[in-house]
């Protein structure tokens, strides 16, 4: 953007001369640079993405379900990349979140309550979870969790009042809002385009706030942060909850999308796959997730023709891609994009 | 009684798998510091080694056994030389995913090879079993248990005794001073990679004749052991190897006698609630490391 | 042009994307001369799961419809996309990929759990398709689960465990039953149907136990059946095999009735010689025992062609192609609607193996069969008793 707004109450200092893509500059208290971003990535994505749908059904399929898995990998953005701890339970928040909406629309209650219920309840469970493990670190903590996800699996799949005969919960609401229901593929992507739209907002005030700083001075060294007045467990636990609720979104919104919820979609296929979503797209980077989802959904089909060889594909293909790109996918093209840019600023210098 | 004594066995045996699991993924991590999450499927090609010895080369157990675990350890060498040393002065995340990656290959190429059907591995031990007060053992369990705690003494001795267990020791202590006191990190490395293929080939070829081999063998047992290893404290050899039998006497004896119908929920309960009250596991890692 | 490279950044996530759909053209398949079938299962080594009795049930019915002239002389034929039986969301979209195909019927889906969650793409896609998954409660047509557009080729799930426990009872005469299961959603729903058709009787279980799937040791559920007369142990191949293993060992001498799993276990070799000779599988067919010529001519050429013994999993994949084509023909033609309602209508009798005849009911379930097979040390097998049961109504959830 050429125009600037400067804050009533900024000093009168003129501005420096910005260079070419500031806003792709490290400058973590810049909000307009997310926002500003966020709307761009809205308007391209609204543009592309019913035109990759209108392609093929399993297309439109693909990029509904790569904007919730975006959902969930932000959440885990902040548990993991943020606060550095390996939650395991990412996708059993995922599964309890859809179960708990499904029950509440079930109950007569509307989508948006079933929404509510989930993103709290999972929100709360992650902050008992978290409280009572607050202690335990890397190994521990990914173990701890693991095992909660372990016993939850279990429940589900004995308690079949709330989950329904096999652990599945069949005849889910379609989603509706104001009277209108979304039920093709086609229109759920525009409610997903604006969930993950407000996920990215919320993700862009985390990114400014200082409670990101005081999370990543407290996952850097734990006793410094604590020793410089950083409530670090506290702020921890603020994430872990946060980051479930969306895991509990996601889940949700993909059960009331498809009609049907069962844990069996949220194994332990897709904790890695979260896992690597961020390691590829980038731990560093609100943008990691969303990147790195569409390249564990895109992935997949692409090598579907080659049938069983596809595995070892994907594999050779992971190593190249993380030796070429070792900070993500984000972080490599905003550091391609910087060298450019500073690039530019030095020509348009000269 | 006899049913305590047949769940007591089968609770140190399914403990003795898990041990060995456990402690090739630690030596590798001690060594390394790389958590290698293809062990799993090591654990899986190993038993499939043992299969394409002893039914497609024809070898009799014993000497097919050995085979695989050569193999194995060439394995091992051929994973460091090729996903790992090029990874030597990368991030360790970068070290993670390709282990995964490498997980990921393991199991095509094994899915490739051997297809998808599950298949059986002979034991020397056979299907036999011993009778003890009214219980029954399976030989194969005895197996276990015996070749486990050989393993164990042998693992204690080469870290404890040996000037190759020193600088392990030294380099999962502080990686950095002991490099700067001469310790051979890339023959370490190696050395490592090769002893902890080898175990999980020996964790491979104990589990499989109880069932049957398929490409799901190994993962659900890394996990588990991974479990035990933190239960252990993760670092001491001796606080994992109590941690594996912890978990395998909870499982069966525990769960067979009092919990029926929660066994398989009752190690993960335990889990969780040892890390609530004790955060850095059961054994203090900094008093008793390796 | 400030914006440019932003907007280059963000872009490169749609084409991503979108690199991922250059694909959906299908090659010439559903032109007027042929006809499109394409299958939903997947051939060794896509996963670990992963077998080749229906494909290879679908090929040989394919190849002997062709042979005979094809369907209304037009040339069958028969694609294939590998359906994931344990993500049932990589299922759904890989679903629609067969939907991309094109198809004038579709056929398969092994997994009932990812069949029921692609239940609202399969509603839309508006083609028929004739499952292989074993129907669960949830299948049945009406539940909320069950597609207008889905037929069965598999009984009803819970005929099975109404056949074991009436064998069990009736013929064996046991009054201590054992139920054993894995401990996720296929052994839990088992063993609680099971249980209460035997709380019908006035009969608890003797026991009954759950372990995981990946169990490797079954020593304290294998105890707790000491003493029972008959176990019911619907599992998968592996652990079935450790069960049994595990009973002989302990000297526990019970016969034991498993599924279609009995069959993979002893086709794998996963079980010889001892451990199988209390083994019994509760299946709808069992082409390897059958005395009937064609059903044995069937198994014959199955043998000779894929060098397998041919499963009631093969057989009825086979069927099912032979019943598309019989819907297809009294439909007229290739009209989704026509042939959904064809579905409905028509009794297959002609060149079927695993059940007499394939007629739907108005839960949409086409074979009301049930077999249970016994094993003898080996490897041999004999169906023992044959149970058809009645037509089932439409589920009122």
């Amino acid at each position: 953007m050429s125009t600037v707004q400067i804050d009533p109450e900024a000093p009168a200092v003129q501005p420096a001369p910005r260079p070419p893509l500031w806003f792709l500059r490290p400058q973590p208290h810049d909000r307009r640079r997310h926002l500003l971003a966020i709307a761009a990535f809205v308007v391209v994505v609204a543009l592309a993405g019913p035109a990759i749908g209108g392609t093929s059904r399993a297309n439109q399929f693909l990029v509904n379900l790569w904007m919730m898995y975006s959902v969930a990998a932000i959440g885990f953005y902040w548990i993991f990349g943020l606060a550095g701890r390996f939650a395991f339970c990412q996708t059993f928040m995922m599964a309890f979140g859809g179960y708990l909406s499904a029950w509440v629309t079930r109950e007569g209650y509307p989508f948006i309550a079933g929404i509510g219920v989930a993103m709290a309840t999972t929100a709360v469970a992650a902050g008992i979870v978290g409280t009572l493990v607050r202690k335990a670190q890397h190994f521990y903590f990914a173990i701890a969790t693991f095992a909660v996800t372990q016993v939850g699996i279990i429940v589900f799949a004995r308690a079949d009042g709330f989950t329904g005969p096999n652990g599945q919960t069949v005849g889910i609401g379609a989603p509706e809002l104001f009277g209108y229901v979304f039920r093709r593929d086609a229109e759920v992507f525009w409610l997903f385009l604006g969930v993950l739209a407000a996920c990215l907002v919320v993700g862009a005030l985390i990114e400014r706030s200082p409670m990101r700083r005081e999370a990543i001075s407290a996952r850097d060294n734990f006793t410094v942060a604590h020793l410089a007045g950083v409530r670090a467990n506290r702020v921890h636990i603020v994430l872990f909850m946060l980051g479930s609720a969306l895991g509990g979104l996601s889940g949700a919104m993909i059960g009331h999308w498809q009609g049907v919820m069962g844990s069996d979609s949220f194994g332990i296929d897709l904790t890695i796959g979260l896992f690597l979503i961020l390691l590829l797209g980038g731990s560093d980077s609100l943008w990691g997730p969303v990147i790195g989802s569409a390249v564990f959904v895109a992935l997949p089909k692409l090598l579907s023709d080659i049938e069983r060889f596809g595995s070892i594909v994907y594999g050779v293909l992971l190593l190249a891609v993380v030796l070429a790109l070792p900070n993500g996918i984000a972080e490599s093209v905003r550091r391609l994009l910087q060298r450019v840019s500073s690039k530019g600023a030095g020509d348009a210098a000269g | 009684m006899d049913n305590v004594i047949a769940l007591t066995a089968s609770g140190i045996a399914s403990g003795a798998v898990l041990a060995i699991a456990a402690l090739g993924f630690l030596v590798l991590h001690n060594a390394t510091g790389v958590v290698n999450f293809a062990h799993g499927d090591l654990i899986t090609l190993g038993a499939y080694l043992g299969v394409w010895a002893t039914t497609d080369l024809g070898l009799p157990v014993l000497p097919g056994y050995l085979l695989a675990l050569l193999v194995m350890a060439a394995v091992g060498l051929l994973i460091e030389r090729t996903a790992f040393a090029p990874l030597r002065k990368k991030p360790l995340i970068v070290v993670v995913i390709a282990t995964l990656a490498a997980a990921t290959v393991i199991r095509g190429l094994i899915a490739v090879w051997q297809g998808s059907t599950p298949k059986t591995l002979p034991s020397p031990a056979g299907d036999g079993a011993l009778r003890i007060a009214g219980a029954t053992i399976a030989h194969q369990r005895l197996l276990i248990v015996a070749v486990a705690a050989v393993a164990v003494v042998a693992l204690l001795l080469l870290f404890g005794r040996t000037s190759f267990g020193r600088q392990v020791r030294a380099l999962a202590t502080d990686p950095d001073t002991a490099r700067l006191q001469g310790v051979r990190t890339k023959a370490i490395g190696m050395a490592a990679f090769v002893i902890s293929s080898v175990l999980a080939g020996l964790a491979g070829l104990l589990v499989a004749p109880l069932g049957a081999v398929d490409l799901n063998l190994g993962f659900g047992l890394m996990i588990t052991a991974f479990a035990a290893a933190v239960l252990g404290g993760f670092g001491s050899l001796t606080g994992v190897v109590l941690g594996a039998l912890a978990i395998g006497l909870i499982e069966q004896l525990v769960g067979g006698l009092l919990f029926p119908s929660y066994s398989t929920m009752l190690a993960p309960i335990v889990l969780f609630l040892v890390i609530v009250f004790r955060p850095q596991g059961l054994v203090n890692v900094t008093r008793s490391r390796l | 042009m400030r914006k440019r490279p932003l907007l280059a950044t963000i872009l490169c996530l749609p084409l991503l994307l979108a690199g991922a759909c250059g694909d959906s053209g299908d090659e010439g398949g559903g032109t007027e001369q042929t006809i499109k079938l394409v299958g939903l299962w997947e051939i060794k080594g896509e996963s670990s799961q992963a077998i080749n009795d229906y494909h290879d049930g679908a090929l040989l019915a394919v190849e002997d419809i062709n042979a005979a002239g094809g369907i209304m002389g037009r040339k069958v034929v028969l694609d294939r996309v590998a359906i994931d039986p344990l993500n049932p969301q990589k299922a759904t979209s890989q679903f629609l990929e067969a939907v991309d195909k094109d198809p004038d019927m579709l056929i398969g889906f092994p997994s009932a759990t990812a069949l029921i969650s692609a239940k609202g793409q399969i509603d839309r896609s508006g083609i028929p398709l004739i499952a292989t998954a074993s129907a669960s409660t949830a299948l049945r047509f009406g539940s909320a689960g069950a597609s207008e557009w889905a037929w069965y080729v598999q009984p009803y799930d819970e005929f099975k465990n109404q056949a074991a426990v009436r064998y069990v009872l009736e013929d064996l005469k046991a009054t201590k039953v054992g139920l054993m299961g894995t401990n996720e959603a296929y052994g839990t729903t088992n063993i609680k149907s099971q249980t209460a058709l035997l709380q019908q009787k006035g009969l608890t279980p003797f026991a009954s136990r759950t372990y995981d799937a990946t169990a490797t040791d079954l020593t304290q559920h294998v105890l707790a059946m000491k003493g029972a007369d008959a176990v019911i142990s619907f599992t998968f191949p592996n652990p079935l095999a450790i069960e049994m293993k595990q009973f002989l060992q302990n000297g526990i001498d019970v016969p034991v009735f498993s599924s279609s799993s009995a069959t993979l276990a002893v086709n794998n070799k996963l079980l010889t010689g001892e451990p199988l000779k209390n083994l019994h599988a509760v299946v709808p067919c069992d082409p390897a025992s059958s005395t009937d010529a064609k059903v044995k001519a069937f198994g014959e050429k199955y043998k000779t062609k894929f060098n397998e013994v041919a499963t009631s999993l093969a057989a009825g994949s086979y069927d099912a192609v032979w019943i598309a084509k019989a819907a297809i023909e009294k439909a007229g033609g290739t009209d989704p609607a026509a042939i959904k309602k064809a579905m409905t209508e028509i009794n297959v009798t002609g060149n079927v193996i695993c059940s007499g005849s394939y007629k739907a009911d108005a839960a949409h379930m086409m074979n009301r069969d049930m077999a249970i097979v016994q094993y003898a040390a080996d490897g041999s097998s004999k169906e023992i008793k044959r149970y058809t049961f009645e037509e089932l109504p439409a589920a009122t959830s």
